[in-house]
This record gives structure tokens, sequence and C-alpha cells, in this order.
């Protein structure tokens, strides 16, 4: 069936009548709402028909940019809508979040000045004292769980200072070997000054100065150490030795010798026995043949005793002391930066720009994260409201 | 007719023009819907400021400009008929204009106005609704299609029926 057959099925009259008959607005009320128009509706609520007797209708709410231009006057704009900056503000503030969740990871990366300043334990405590409390506080937990020690033995070893190669039963302690780098910046013309100092700081605490260079130019000097510290004495040392000039740089580092110390005191043990036996077996000799094929085995046994006892000593000799590489410099920073230490090259800002691509990234991912299951949500959710309210409708018409 | 830009939304001096336009069709509309006055009048009131509101969403893609009109004054006006009671006073016949031509018409043709807006009155909601857009606000089939969100073929349809309800009640009264 087309429009025109529809149409056709009304008589011409009936269809007249039918039109005439459609209700017509009221005058006043046709001149209130032209001039509702013409304002742009700034007055939000709809005035009452003159004679209309509805006086308990409530007034329709302004929406929020109406609100908003009332309070403001001219300051927001006549088409200014609040759904697109609500929006804006919602995705301001998931970045935000995002921000907050990603800039506290960027703290793990390295230090700046690319010196890795490992924070070591005091260790002023003396090794070779009572010092079993104190030195199990001064070591890091960290090296405490990566320790093991060595299978079957019954102790550790002694502290530095007692016999080379006694055990000490039933005290557990750990083997630390310990070195720092010191930088220190002064005037040209004082760096001889500082390096003279830093040779006294060395008299007054036992250190051995294993290395010492100087040079010096018109406008620039340079001098550098390398120093033995007893581990006890480390701390106070290196304070001692920050005061001397500006610390430009400093770094200290430390590693567990426990486990191949403890190996190579089981070594010398086991040597040692071994000698004893043989010099058992020598003595009860009775005859001079006897005697001659003990002895070659006697002095293996004694060639791996000293082998070992030097080993044992040389681990023991690393934990004791530690190795302090001090450099004074004076002039012109970049003079005497090494070739490999320019301070920031193409390749940093490479890396630069590509940790700051990997950062905002995360921060959209995150926001995105956030966003997404919310916009979803709020479309569910106005997607039913939207059926609801169409059914809803739909039904009071029918019931009308 | 006023069309939108070609673009999205209506500028104010395109909206005013829409506004001029379909003012008396909306009001005979929302009228017939929710049967009161003071009602109607509230509801046109509120369905302009919605559509002034709303007219930088209007889409032309998605049908005219007076369709689009119709179908925010369709809403506000259930939206109404939800709130108020039934029991809501019939829109009373206006004062008959003054100085027809045809004086000897004017009592019988009120009395006839009357007597088709009571059988309009009476008819189902969904029915009084088509005759109101059809015959009321003269949209054609495309435009009322649009307006309730339906198709062509069913708002024609429909249409149908509700013609057909009226005549049956006009025929019975007479």
């Amino acid at each position: 069936m087309n429009v025109t057959e529809e149409r056709e099925e009304l008589p011409g009259d009936l269809e007249r009548r039918l039109r005439a008959a459609a209700p017509a607005p009221e005058p006043a009320f046709k001149r209130r709402l032209d001039r509702l128009v013409a304002d742009g509706f700034e007055d939000e609520r709809p005035k009452a028909a003159a004679d209309s007797d509805d006086s308990d209708r409530p007034a329709a709410r302004p929406g929020l940019g109406a609100r908003l231009r009332r309070r403001l006057g001219a300051a927001v704009p006549r088409d200014w809508r609040p759904a697109p900056v609500l929006s804006g503000l919602a995705s301001v503030a998931a970045i935000v979040v995002a921000l907050a969740i990603v800039v506290p990871q960027l703290d793990s990366g390295e230090p700046e000045g690319g010196s890795a300043v490992v924070s070591t334990p005091d260790l002023d405590a003396d090794l070779g004292g009572a010092a079993a409390d104190s030195s199990r506080r001064a070591i890091p937990e960290a090296a405490i769980d990566r320790a093991d020690p060595a299978p079957g033995v019954g102790g550790v070893v002694p502290p530095f200072g007692g016999p080379a190669d006694s055990l000490a039963p039933g005290v557990e302690d750990r083997v630390i070997e310990r070195d720092a780098t010191m930088t220190l910046e002064a005037e040209p013309a004082q760096v001889s000054e500082v390096a003279g100092r830093i040779q006294q700081v060395a008299a007054r605490h036992d250190v051995i100065v294993s290395h010492h260079s100087m040079s010096e130019a018109a406008a620039s000097a340079r001098a550098e150490f390398i120093l033995e510290v007893p581990v006890a004495g480390l701390n106070t040392v290196l304070a001692e030795l920050a005061r001397l000039a500006e610390v430009r740089e400093r770094s200290e580092a430390s590693q567990d010798i426990t486990a191949p110390t403890v190996t190579a005191a089981d070594r010398v043990q086991s040597s040692r026995t071994e000698v004893r036996r043989l010099l058992d077996r020598l003595a009860e000799a009775e005859t001079d043949e006897q005697a001659e094929e003990v002895r070659p085995e006697l002095r293996r046994a004694q060639r791996a005793l000293a082998v070992h006892r030097a080993e044992l000593t040389g681990l023991r000799a690393g934990a004791a002391f530690a190795t302090v590489h001090v450099s004074v410099l004076g002039g012109q920073t970049a003079s005497y930066l090494e070739p490999d230490e320019d301070p920031w090259s193409v390749g940093d800002a490479a890396s630069d720009a590509l940790r700051i691509l990997t950062v905002a990234a995360g921060v959209v991912l995150i926001a995105a994260a956030i966003l997404l299951p919310l916009a979803a949500l709020l479309t569910l959710f106005a997607l039913a409201r939207r059926l609801w309210l169409r059914r809803s409708r739909d039904r009071a018409l029918r019931e009308d | 007719m006023t069309e939108a830009d070609p673009g999205r939304g209506l500028e104010f001096g395109a909206f005013e023009s829409l506004y001029r336009a379909t003012r008396d069709d909306i009001y005979a509309y929302v009228a017939t819907l929710v049967r009161d006055r003071s009602a109607a009048e509230d509801v046109t009131a509120a369905a302009f400021e919605k559509a002034y509101r709303r007219r930088f969403d209007y889409r032309p893609d998605r049908g005219t400009a007076r369709a689009w009109l119709f179908a925010i004054a369709r809403n506000t006006a259930l939206d109404e008929l939800r709130r108020i009671r039934k029991s809501a006073s019939p829109v009373e016949e206006p004062a008959a204009p003054v100085a027809g031509a045809d004086a000897t018409v004017a009592t019988p043709d009120h009395e006839t106005r009357m007597e088709i807006r009571d059988a309009v009155d009476r008819l189902p909601g969904p029915d009084r609704e088509l005759i109101a857009l059809r015959y009321f606000a003269d949209l054609p089939l495309v435009e009322i299609a649009a307006a309730l969100g339906i198709t062509e073929s069913n708002a024609g349809t429909r249409t149908h029926r509700a013609v057909a309800k009226l005549r049956r009640a006009i025929d019975e009264r007479d």
C-alpha cells in the first residue's frame, strides 16, 4: 500500500475537518516562546502562562552551561557544552594517575653520574677482634643470603690477625673483599698540597701506598694514588680523604669471598694432616729404604701445603685490606676526562630519548587500562538506560 | 522547510527558522499526546529548549531536521506522560477566530472540531500519535518513521490502522 492510497481512505471533507481540529497554541504562549528562542533560552525556567492554573508544576532545571553563564556571564561562550570539557578532564585525570604509577618506577635506573654507589656496611669493627657479632651486624643481608659455606666445614675462617691456617669452630663469619674509588677536584696549584695530605692520612692510619703518581702542566695538575687500607678503618680513611677537597665522584664495591676462603682453609687443613701423617711414617721407618720411600711423598705434601697457605694468605689479605683508588684533578674538567668518559654523547641522547618514549608508552597504556574499562561500563550503562527509557516511554503511551 | 548546514549541527539562524516553521505543528502534536493545555505548553517549550541545546548534535545523514525535532518533542512528551496523571484536563479549544468570512460556519465547525478532537482523544496513545503526526503536523511517512524510529513501511501500516479506527469512531458517533 502506498502513501497515496492511504490518504485516499480518508474522505476529503473529513480530512479537512481533521486538520482544522488540530490544537493551536494560545497567543500569549506563542509570544513567550518566541522571546525565549530569541534570547537563546537564557532564562532557563520556563515561565507558566499568565492564566495558567498549574502553579505546582516544578520548573525545569537549567543545564550546566546555562547555570555557568548565569554566574560568569560573557566569560562562558553561548555555545559552550560541558560534555567535551568533562571528557577532557576525565582523560587528564587518567593520565595523571598513570604518571603517578609510572614515574616512581623510573628511580630504579642508574644513579646520576654513572657511578654505582653501593651502600656497604660499616666495617670499622676489627675483623680480628671479638667481632663475630659486630661483623655479622656489618654484613649486608644480601651478602648473607648469598653465602654458601663450603660443606663439611665445622667453623668458618677466623678474622685476620690469627694463625693463618687455624680454624675457629662454631663461629660463623663472612669474608668480604672491598674496594673504593674517589675523585677529588682542586685548584691546579693545590693538587700537590692535597697529595701531601693524602700521604699524611695514609701514615696516620697504617695505610699502604702501593702506587703514587703526579703530573703538572701550565694550567692543570693530576695526582693518582692506590691505597691499601685496613678494612677496620676504611670508612674513617674515606671520610678524611673526602674532607681534603671537593669530591666529584665516589663509589664503593664489595665482594663476598667467604666460599673460596673456606675452601682454601680446608685445603690447608688437609695438607697439614697429610704432612703430619707422612712425618709419623718417617719416624716409624726402621730402615733407610723405608725412609727413602716416605721422603718424596713428604716433600710433595709440604710443597702443596705451602701453596695452599699462600692462597689462603692472599685471600685473607684481600679481605683485610681494601683497595682505594684516589684521583686528584686540578684545572678544566674536560681536559682530564678519559676519552671514554664523555659526559653526554649521541648514544646517551638516544638512550634518553628511548627512555622518554618508553615512559610515554607506559603512561598511555596505563591511562588506556583505566579509561577503557570505564568507558565500556559507561557505554553498557548508557545502552541499558536507553533501552529501558524507550520501553518505559512506549508503555506510557500505550497505557494513556 | 529549513534544512541543516551540509556539515553537522544547526547554526542559530537555521534553528530559529526551523522553530518558526514547526512551532504550531509541534504544539499540536504534543497537545494531542498529553491532552492537557498547560502540560502541552511546558512540554513544547522544553522540547524546543532541548533541541536548541543539542542543535550541534543534529546529523543530516540521519534524517531531516523536522524529524529530529519531532523525535525530541516525542520523548519530552512521553516523559511528561510518565509523570502526570491520566485525569489531566483535556486541551481546551482556543477562542474562535474573529471575523471569519462565513459566520454561519463558525458554530457548526466549532462543534465538528470538538467532536473530531474528542474522537481523536479517545484513540489509544499510539494511534493518536500517528494521527497527530500525519494530519496535525503534516509530516510525510518518511519523517514519521524517522521520528518514531521505525521503518517507513511500518509507519504506513500503523497510520492506516489509526485512520481506520478514527473513521470508525467518528462513524459511531454519527
